[in-house]
């Protein structure tokens, strides 16, 4: 009885098995089939001749300081360092950044969020950062917090794009 | 319509870049508190000229981190919010004995015809 039944399991395992080969080799043979210019083509888009951009759509770099440290207050509150989510939180913490820049009013802007968080062990640290772009409009501001055993630095880029 | 500009971002061009100037200002000398002000600027500022001769229409942000080697732990994560198609990002780790440092480059296009 028990004889049976094994032998039962494993011709349908090795039935789905090969089903599942048979499968994916058709999946993959499907992928070939498709032409390579097709998805591919890079769309270019039209000058929009927009060298500045509209005074409401301005950065307040205020604002922008403003929100990052409350991100960030409201992330690290009560934090202990972790090895382990402390990959996590910095992966959450530069998007939570990212998505307030993107809700703010300047809609020409490009925005990169550089959040760096380590351990305090009496060593010394230091991050630099220079930029090629254009004064006039082209910001960056950097947040920073230090509980008893960590230090998280934020720093936000907003890039002007025609 | 100049399509013969290459407005691409090629990333192991930068990378050479990055760590040719990282050996030549750090080279393996080991952790200096009264110098590391002074890498830091080389650094990004050598990372950036060259960037400059290579003439392209980009704008660009170069981020040096330097750490002395003492068993801490550094996470980092950096999120963009960009057009793909023509901006990209090049982060190159350096581990040299007493220090670890790490550049990340950015660009973005700026093209006017």
């Amino acid at each position: 009885m028990a004889d049976d039944n094994s032998a039962r399991r494993d011709s349908s395992h090795r039935d789905s098995i090969r089903r599942q080969s048979m499968i994916r080799s058709r999946r993959q043979s499907s992928l070939n089939s498709i032409p390579r210019s097709f998805d591919r083509r890079l769309i270019r888009y039209e000058n929009t001749y927009r060298m500045e951009p509209d005074q409401d759509r301005k950065i307040d770099i205020g604002k922008v300081k403003r929100i990052a440290q409350m991100v960030l207050d409201s992330a690290v509150k009560d934090y202990v360092y972790d090895a382990q989510n402390a990959k996590l939180l910095v992966g959450r913490l530069s998007d939570q950044i990212r998505n307030q820049m993107k809700q703010l009013p300047a809609n020409r802007f490009k925005f990169i969020t550089h959040v760096s968080l380590g351990q305090k062990k009496h060593q010394d640290l230091r991050v630099t950062s220079r930029c090629l772009w254009d004064v006039k409009w082209d910001r960056h501001i950097t947040v920073s917090k230090e509980g008893k055993d960590f230090y998280v630095t934020a720093t936000i880029f907003c890039v002007y794009s025609d | 319509m100049d399509d013969a500009n290459e407005v691409a971002f090629i990333v192991d061009e930068v990378s050479n870049i990055i760590k040719e100037s990282i050996e030549v200002t750090i080279g393996s000398q080991s952790y200096q508190q009264a110098k590391i002000n002074t890498w830091t600027s080389n650094i990004v500022e050598a990372i950036l000229n060259s960037l400059t001769k290579l003439n392209k229409p980009f704008k660009y942000i170069v981020s040096c981190v330097i750490m002395q080697k003492n068993g801490a732990g550094l996470h980092t994560a950096s999120s963009c919010f960009w057009d793909n198609s023509t901006d990209g990002s090049c982060t190159v780790r350096d581990d040299i004995d007493e220090i670890f440092s790490f550049v990340i480059e950015r660009q973005f296009a700026y093209i006017f015809f």
